[in-house]
């Protein structure tokens, strides 16, 4: 039910279009004719997948800083502490970190390899348009 | 300081009839007349028509009515280059920003190169910036104007006197519009002209002076007419194609031949070499007239017909106006349009049907009708067009009035200190941008002012003190930012010393259950605990009457109500390309902002769009906002995407930075909303600031944000119902705009200009 909340609104004339057009809509629309992926929504998931490899980067970078729950008294006035936990740190999670590293850079490539594709997809279809374009003519 | 003011203009002297150089002259004479000093900095060039680059006057200072005249030689350029780029530029077909406008760097750079500059005059504002308040620079367009503004950064002004032309597309004007400190606008649609053109970062900085009209009630002198009209509507001004003539004149034949009985005339009067009054133009072309017949065309006349579709302030709207006079103009021309609408002083048509509707409606409409449109148009002209209510809007921003709101804030003499608390602080986040913004307010009062979290994106992690090591001082104010419960509530309820809680809602928990149990847990841990906050917190604020209810219903006495501020200068910068040519593919898009939660209505939105696409296939729904993809919500809404088919027309944008949003509120067709709880719900007033129509779901505290702006439903169970009230918004020109003006009215309610007093009083508690 449209509200009458805007004044500048006439409710009742636009009820009465909306009742009309429903009146004449099917139950669904034709999928068929949808392509399963559009060119926009492709490259906008690349971007996020490029988004989310920057995120990683910044997670996996060598700590220069202590954590939060050790930053702080006693703890960080005891000399040589930082540099103790950061070099534990550091060995603990060393192997961890360029394996993400490695799996970020070949994501990357994905990603890098599906942008070709896609714009060669694109260029296909507007061939293709092209073609359907002289055909008519 | 000093208080001295300088115009910049290209062309300067008590000769000069353009619109932007007697705009000038009346304003630095009037404002010299008031006592202030006034200097205009201009070129040796004579005038518009002459040659840009002929030292016509001679180069140095001279006083003229009071005011200090500065010219300058011009620069050598190569006409040519420029007459042929012009030409290239006015052939070009414009988008409806700069952004989806193509145009060409290299064309822009000759353009703005070989165009009336002054190399000397440049110099003169580097090496004097700090002996001038203010330089004001009239008119856009040229080479004064676009390196002038960059001599002087944060003392540029603009008065632009800005058209609906390719010369406002180009991106060095864009960039000129973004760094100006501040915007004077001749009238409202010249202000919504530039709000379209360079997004709502600049509508903060934009002030409506207005224009004066010169009243020749002194000239006595008697109209000479041969055999004058006694029934006639009035065309005034230059008659070119440029300025609608066409429009009119076939419009006018259509009139005729549909009315042969009416004896009404149609009356051209202004310059031009174009002539319209040949035989099978049907109307009469006096030419340019003197004062006196003006006068007497503009009191005598039935209505005045205006039919340019490219001004920034029409003059002769104002005349007809204050004398009485209705007026008919093109509804396609933001100024006049604009004008009219909150005038209510004639009539608006757009094509040739409509003008030829209208111009039957005039030759029937009586005379007490016309009358009362005349007086209504009266009424505006005196608001907008009188000299003396122009100056003192002059006054007010170029001596008087801070620039910013922030600046009019004054510092208190008290000394203290007023943190904030919250759980996180987010990029993009409306309550983080809140929480930034009143750390502004609160060090501009002179008080010391931190924000504690315990996590925060990484690009403001040097804004930010971990909570974790580091807390409030005791004794220290502090604002607790309340959404869920969690932690942190308890460093809020312990810390000793003068506090008050901030809500933004907590999300029922029953919407989580079936997704996500042990989120639900927390939510209803948040709710049930509020009532144990009481005790710890003596004030408390609410974003809206409907948390406020909240609060009151869970003990707290008296809840205030703070608004979230919505402002829109934080959209300016660039938009982000590539999305701009992604979504400008002429496919309709709809959009939701909103992180994919339970509460938000995604499953709704999305059974009623796959209904939309039985009316419009080729539509596209954006969701953008926060998503989990591990989260089981997540999973069943892109479950029931798929089982639709309707994956290649659902765009999901998970990391939306401003750049993005700013792209996405430019390219939609519509906001359309189906949240089942929102304590504010900021994204509607953000789409009101793009002018995106609003479509959404009558709960919680969206009708409140809403008010008579945007359109309501409050029954979702009939998807095909929503999807074609949604086709109708999305389609329908003339209730999109009737959407769109209540929008921008309310939009204002939301902004720092208006909020910041509510803020201080906030202030004044904690201090008190």
């Amino acid at each position: 039910m449209i509200l009458d909340n805007n004044p500048e609104v006439d409710v009742e004339a636009l009820r009465a279009r909306v009742a009309e057009t429903v009146a004449g809509m099917p139950d669904s629309p034709d999928t068929t004719q949808l392509l399963v992926i559009s060119y926009p929504t492709l490259l906008t998931r690349l971007k996020s997948i490029e988004t989310g490899i920057k995120q990683c980067a910044f997670l996996v970078a060598p700590r220069t800083s202590l954590p939060s729950r050790f930053d702080r008294f006693p703890l960080n006035r005891i000399p040589y502490f930082t540099r103790f936990v950061l070099a534990i740190d550091y060995l603990l999670f060393a192997r961890h970190r360029e394996s993400m590293s490695t799996l970020s850079q070949m994501i990357g490539l994905l990603v890098d390899t599906q942008r070709d594709l896609a714009g060669d997809l694109q260029q296909l279809a507007q061939q293709i348009e092209l073609l359907k374009k002289s055909d008519d003519e | 300081m000093t208080n001295s003011i300088a115009f910049v203009c290209p062309w300067y002297g008590a000769d000069l009839t353009g619109g932007a150089e007697s705009h000038t002259r009346e304003v630095v004479t009037r404002l010299a007349a008031r006592g202030h000093d006034v200097h205009v900095l201009t070129t040796c060039s004579p005038s518009f028509q002459g040659n840009w680059s002929e030292n016509f006057h001679k180069p140095g200072q001279t006083k003229l009515d009071g005011v200090t005249v500065h010219r300058f030689e011009v620069d050598g350029r190569n006409d040519i280059a420029f007459d042929v780029t012009n030409q290239y530029l006015l052939s070009q077909t414009l988008g409806s920003t700069p952004e989806t406008t193509a145009l060409e760097k290299a064309h822009s750079d000759i353009f703005f190169r070989e165009n009336i500059n002054s190399r000397a005059l440049q110099s003169y504002i580097s090496d004097n910036v700090d002996e001038f308040k203010y330089f004001v620079f009239i008119p856009y367009l040229y080479g004064t104007s676009i390196f002038g503004a960059r001599s002087c950064p944060g003392k540029a002004i603009l008065n632009p006197c800005l058209h609906d032309e390719v010369y406002a597309y180009l991106p060095e004007v864009a960039e000129m519009f973004g760094q100006a400190a501040h915007v004077l606008c001749l009238s409202d649609g010249e202000k919504q002209l530039a709000i379209n053109l360079y997004g709502p970062a600049i509508a903060a900085k934009i002030t409506v002076v207005g224009a004066g009209v010169e009243s020749d009630s002194s000239d006595t002198a008697q109209a000479e007419i041969d055999d004058p009209p006694s029934n006639f509507l009035l065309c005034l001004g230059r008659r070119d194609p440029g300025k609608g003539l066409n429009l009119l004149i076939e419009s006018w034949r259509t009139f005729k031949s549909r009315n042969g009985d009416s004896n009404l005339e149609l009356i051209l009067a202004g310059p031009g070499s174009s002539d319209y009054g040949a035989p099978d133009c049907a109307a009469r072309d006096m030419g340019l007239v003197d004062g006196a017949t003006k006068r007497w065309l503009l009191e005598n006349c039935r209505a005045l017909v205006q039919p340019s579709p490219n001004e920034s302030y029409s003059r002769v709207l104002m005349e007809a106006w204050l004398a009485g006079r209705p007026a008919l103009v093109n509804s396609g021309c933001l100024a006049t349009a604009r004008a009219m609408a909150l005038a209510s002083g004639g009539w608006a048509a757009g094509s040739e049907d409509e003008w030829c509707a209208a111009l039957e409606q005039i030759d029937k409409a009586g005379q007490e009708e016309l009358h009362r449109l005349g007086q209504q148009g009266a009424a505006y002209a005196e608001k907008y067009a009188n000299w003396d209510r122009v100056i003192d809007a002059y006054e007010e921003i170029l001596l008087t009035q801070p620039l910013s709101a922030l600046e009019s804030i004054r510092a208190s003499e008290a000394t203290g200190a007023l943190h904030q608390l919250l759980p996180t602080l987010r990029a993009g986040d409306a309550i983080s941008n809140q929480v930034l913004w009143f750390q502004k307010v609160f060090r501009a009062k002179g008080l010391k002012s931190e924000i504690y979290v315990k996590t925060c994106s990484p690009e403001y992690s040097h804004l930010i003190k971990p909570v974790d090591s580091d807390r409030p001082a005791s004794g220290e104010a502090l604002l607790f930012h309340h959404s869920i419960g969690n932690e942190i509530t308890k460093i809020a309820a312990d810390h000793h010393g003068p506090k008050a809680l901030l809500y933004h809602n907590i999300t029922p928990h029953q919407f989580y259950e079936a997704y996500d149990p042990d989120f639900a847990t927390l939510l209803k841990e948040g709710r049930e605990a509020l009532p144990d906050l009481v005790p710890h917190f003596s004030r408390t604020y609410a974003d809206s009457a409907f948390n406020a209810s909240e609060l009151s219903e869970a003990g707290f006495p008296a809840p205030s109500i703070l608004p979230i501020i919505v402002d829109p200068s934080r959209w300016a910068q660039k938009p982000d390309n590539s999305l701009v040519s992604l979504l400008s593919d002429g496919i309709k898009n709809i959009l939701f902002v909103g992180r994919l939660a339970p509460n938000k209505g995604h499953l709704d939105l999305v059974d009623a769009f796959y209904r939309y696409l039985c009316l419009d296939a080729g539509a596209r729904l954006i969701l953008a906002g926060y998503v989990d993809y591990r989260a089981e919500f997540t999973k069943v809404l892109l479950k029931k995407i798929e089982d639709y088919g309707i994956k290649s027309r659902v765009l999901i944008l998970r990391d939306v930075d401003e750049s993005s949003l700013y792209t996405l509120y430019r390219s939609a067709d519509l906001f359309w909303s189906f949240s089942d709880h929102e304590g504010f719900c900021v994204p509607v007033v953000e789409a009101m600031w793009f002018d995106v129509p609003v479509l959404a779901f009558s709960c919680t505290a969206v009708p409140e944000t809403m008010a008579d702006a945007g359109l309501l439903f409050d029954d979702k169970t009939d998807p095909k119902a929503s999807a074609a009230l949604a086709y109708h918004l999305v389609n329908d020109a003339s209730l999109r705009s009737a959407i769109v003006a209540a929008q921008q009215r309310r939009r204002e309610a939301f902004t720092i200009d208006n909020l910041l007093p509510q803020v201080l009083s906030m202030i004044d508690d904690f201090t008190a």
